[in-house]
């Protein structure tokens, strides 16, 4: 039993990180109309950077949250720049992240190779340690996940809905042509909430790193978990992501326990079909940005 | 018995009431004229009408046959058939291509050969032959609109919804169409005309109904039913009604 | 003859010729990888046209084609490696339980109104990981061990193995083209064809849409399966890792995008070119960089190819049988190569490079060559405007 309520309250927790790891994809997905397959591969590539960084140069990890994040603000803003530039619709656009996912994924791998690769718990700080309520133990690693993914849904949640950003983003999501008319420039917004959303992503990468051990698979293996939390969640909105990611979260913990951890992505899988029988129009109001 | 009657239909967007127990029948044969302002839920009555939307309550029966629960190819395969206010051509098609698609689904199933030999008929009847073999994207909005009609004849339909098929067009174009409109209640369908352009429908209806906020507010000769207070208000606010 | 009996006698003759060409092969004592190669090709040309039935014709996007093709290889891994069932018995079984998977899958999302392309595309990247983590789960299936198919006969009469594998992967592929031929034919691919322009106006025109969406992914997911079924005996040791990785769902969207997603003929022109690219790299030892170019080439072809190669070398023909030709003899002359494959491989990229030079700039070229008297447009560029 103590077994079961662990892996609920696990759950819990990674649901934060798959909250985190959602939320960029929800908003480029909600506001920009663009499925960013590459997605994947930013989150994979932050944490092999942190790690790679981290060991390289002995510096706690979670400081390197202050060098991966601006760099991946850089490198969204960028593609959504290219996005735009190359004028793709959602279906080409689809397929082109399609292809930069694959080059990304080579070159993680040849960089790195295909071997496991963990931060050192001399420079891991956060490694095995955990806070113990009881009976529960609450691993640091996902612990700080959490808490971090809960503040940036709220965050962006307020600037989507109190800030000028925000709204600008809200406009431009329902009608580029109308913001327009009112003086949004929609591709500066575009590109600015691309990097955001990246952002976001790289960070969740450093969790990742400080968590557990890397592997070029880990990209793809997230299909599964992503996908689910945006859909469920709704597009665009964050508070959405950090309750579906929550509820994957727990769903795939609980399954690990009972049926063992090969068992979570269909879990996750039957979930979500579960919610596309059921609940479909869930799906449609639940899009806050528009 | 009317071909279309509409009963009680209502139709809501969360908490909008788009429609608020519209009940309409139309006579076979008759053009219909269908006016309001702007957000009184004609293109949604269209949509119902159509299949695009799905009714939230209320009743629809076309000839004899209760269609409510019928989703858009069915009703197609009925006889109902609509044009869009911005036409929706099949871009990777020519006018010739969509022409012919069109019939080989509409009323009754036909072969491809068939088909495209059949298009040339709409495509002469609309004026569109010359373009006929040409991408859609270089067609001016008023043939573009013409294709949406023979598109739409093509399916053979007992009943043509038509949503502002004038909205976008010049003078000299808006007598184009009404003639167009014309010839084809000439070949013997009903239609249904929803329209801004007062002139223009007033010059095609035999008779006219008036929505405002998803109900009907008046309904009858057109003539009667513009100079009724109600309508004037429903479009001009109280300060419209002269003395 | 009306050009579908044209296309049809095409497709005897061509299937006929090839059916043949082992025996050719072994008569003109030609290499024996000939024949390995081109079962290869065969299995390519099946996996992409299937695919391209559903994603080209409809619009519907899929990454599915891997869930499709390891119900396949694992019905007969299953039926045939573990339970001793006859192969031939078992082959149409991984086609038929395909064809179910994918029907479930319609059922289910292909329903939803709003966001039901995008959501599709997504359920089709997942619902391969969820059958590789099935398998991997379940030992009856394969349990993580992977399944011997050495001990699974052939039937006599289809010859020694690799005889044997290209009639089969023939066969198939044979029938997979002929079944998007007919369908790009008819009221059916015409119908999918506005479904992808418009659906809802589709529907409103009298086009049954959830109906023949059904019927594209049945169509895909059954070939795919059938063909998966086959090539269960050349993978040979079947595991979970070999089935269900990136490279039959990446190829085939690669193919489709190079030859054309119009057409039918679009995804066999692609996976030639494809393929033998491919091919020619590994042979080379550069398995490495192969991703990474197989991945630049997916956005490259996204964002240059407007509607396909095939198309251009139907209304560049001339163009393309004297490039072709002529590199290769150029090739052949000066000893570049004596692998005709390879010889065959670099032509097909010096075309393709050609075909690519966008219309403008190649009817300038054209016209520069003429003495600026000619005609602008070559046999049929207008075509560009039709299908």
């Amino acid at each position: 039993m103590d077994l079961l309520v662990q892996g609920i309250v696990t759950g819990v927790l990674i649901g934060g990180l798959y909250a985190l790891m959602s939320i960029g994809l929800s908003l480029s997905w909600g506001a920009l109309k663009i499925i960013n397959l590459a997605h994947f591969s930013f989150i994979l590539l932050s944490a092999y950077l942190v790690y790679q960084l981290a060991i390289s140069f002995s510096v706690n990890p979670l400081l390197l949250t202050l060098v991966v994040v601006p760099l991946f603000f850089v490198i969204g803003a960028l593609m959504q720049v290219l996005i735009h530039r190359a004028k793709l619709d959602e279906f080409k656009s689809l397929i082109v992240t399609f292809g930069l996912f694959i080059i990304l994924q080579s070159m993680i791998q040849t960089i790195w190779s295909a071997d496991f690769r963990r931060i050192g718990s001399e420079v891991n700080v956060f490694e095995g340690g955990s806070i113990r309520l009881g009976d529960i133990t609450l691993p640091y690693p996902v612990l700080l996940a959490f808490i971090a993914s809960v503040a940036i849904a709220v965050a962006m949640s307020l600037v989507l809905s109190r800030t000028y950003f925000g709204k600008a983003v809200r406009a431009v999501a329902q009608d580029a042509e109308m913001a327009r008319a009112f003086g949004i420039d929609p591709n500066r917004v575009a590109v600015l909430l691309s990097g955001v959303a990246t952002a976001i992503s790289a960070l969740a990468g450093v969790f990742i790193a400080i968590g557990q051990a890397l592997w070029p698979g880990l990209a793809v293996s997230w299909f599964g978990i992503v996908f689910p939390v945006v859909i469920l969640g709704g597009l665009g909105n964050t508070m959405g992501a950090l309750t579906a990611g929550v509820m994957v979260g727990v769903a795939a913990g609980v399954a690990s326990v009972v049926w063992g951890p090969i068992s979570a992505p269909l879990v996750t899988f039957v979930i979500l079909i579960a919610a596309l029988l059921f609940r479909p129009h869930g799906l449609i109001t639940a899009r806050s940005v528009a | 018995m009317s071909l279309l009657e509409v009963t009680s239909v209502t139709k809501r967007f969360g908490g909008i009431v788009a429609l608020d127990g519209v009940d309409i029948s139309i006579e076979e044969g008759e053009i219909l004229g269908l006016v309001g302002p702007n957000g009184s839920g004609k293109s949604t009555l269209i949509n119902v009408l159509s299949g695009f939307y799905a009714a939230d309550g209320g009743e629809v029966v076309f000839d004899g046959e209760d269609v409510s629960e019928m989703q858009a190819h069915q009703l197609a395969a009925v006889g109902i058939a609509r044009t869009f206010q911005i036409p929706r051509p099949f871009d990777t098609m020519t006018p010739r291509e969509n022409v012919a698609v069109s019939y080989m689904f509409g009323h009754s199933r036909h072969s491809l050969v068939e088909a495209r030999l059949a298009a040339q008929e709409w495509l002469d009847f609309t004026g569109l032959a010359r373009v006929a073999d040409v991408p859609v994207s270089e067609l001016t909005l008023h043939q573009l609109k013409f294709l949406e009609l023979a598109r739409a004849l093509a399916t053979q339909p007992k009943l043509l919804l038509l949503d502002e098929v004038l909205a976008g067009l010049n003078p000299s174009e808006i007598d184009e169409s009404v003639e167009m409109i014309r010839r084809i209640h000439a070949q013997g369908v009903t239609i249904l005309v929803v329209e801004h352009v007062i002139r223009a429908v007033m010059a095609l209806s035999s008779r006219l109904v008036v929505l405002n906020q998803g109900a009907v507010i008046s309904e009858g000769d057109p003539e009667t039913v513009m100079s009724d207070a109600a309508v004037v208000t429903a479009y001009l606010g109280d300060r419209g009604r002269s003395a | 003859m009306t050009s579908r009996a044209r296309v049809l006698s095409g497709f005897a003759v061509f299937g006929l010729a090839l059916f043949f060409f082992p025996a050719f092969q072994e008569a003109m004592e030609l290499p024996r990888f000939y024949v390995i190669f081109l079962l290869s090709i065969f299995f390519w040309i099946a996996q992409a046209s299937s695919w391209n039935i559903l994603t080209g014709f409809s619009g519907y996007f899929s990454f599915g084609q891997g869930a499709w093709f390891g119900i396949g290889v694992y019905s007969v891994a299953v039926l045939a490696g573990k339970h001793g069932w006859p192969f031939i018995a078992a082959v149409p079984v991984g086609g038929l339980l395909a064809l179910v998977g994918g029907l479930a899958l319609g059922l289910v999302v292909f329903r939803l109104r709003m966001l039901g392309g995008e959501i599709f595309a997504l359920t089709t990247l997942a619902i391969a990981f969820v059958l590789a983590a099935l398998a991997r789960l379940t030992s009856a299936i394969d349990g993580g061990t992977g399944t011997f198919m050495t001990g699974t006969p052939i039937p006599e009469f289809l010859g020694e193995f690799n005889t044997a594998m290209y009639r089969m992967t023939l066969v198939v592929m044979l029938l997979t083209v002929l079944a998007a031929y007919l369908i790009y034919d008819s009221r059916l691919g015409w119908g999918l064809f506005a479904i992808r322009d418009d659906e809802a106006v589709a529907g409103g025109l009298g086009i049954p849409a959830f109906r023949y969406k059904m019927v594209a992914l049945g169509v895909n997911a059954f070939f795919a399966g059938l063909m998966g079924g086959v090539w269960a005996l050349q993978i040979g040791f079947v595991t979970v890792e070999e089935v269900f990785n990136i490279r039959v769902p990446l190829f085939v969207i690669l193919m489709s995008i190079l030859g054309g997603m119009r057409h039918w003929m679009g995804p066999v022109v692609g996976a030639i070119i494809i393929f033998t690219l491919s091919d020619r790299l590994n042979s080379a030892g550069l398995t490495d960089v192969n991703q990474i170019i197989i991945g630049s080439l997916l956005v490259i072809l996204t964002l240059a190819v407007k509607e396909g190669i095939y198309m251009r070398m139907r209304d560049r023909w001339l163009t393309t049988l004297i490039s072709m030709v002529g590199v290769m003899t150029i090739m052949a002359v000066f000893g570049l190569t004596t692998s005709l494959i390879t010889g065959f491989a670099v032509a097909m990229v010096v075309t393709v490079t050609i075909l690519l030079v966008p219309d403008r700039l190649w009817d300038r070229v054209r016209r520069g060559s003429d003495g600026g008297g000619g005609p602008p447009v070559e046999d049929g560029a207008m075509a560009e405007a039709g299908r």
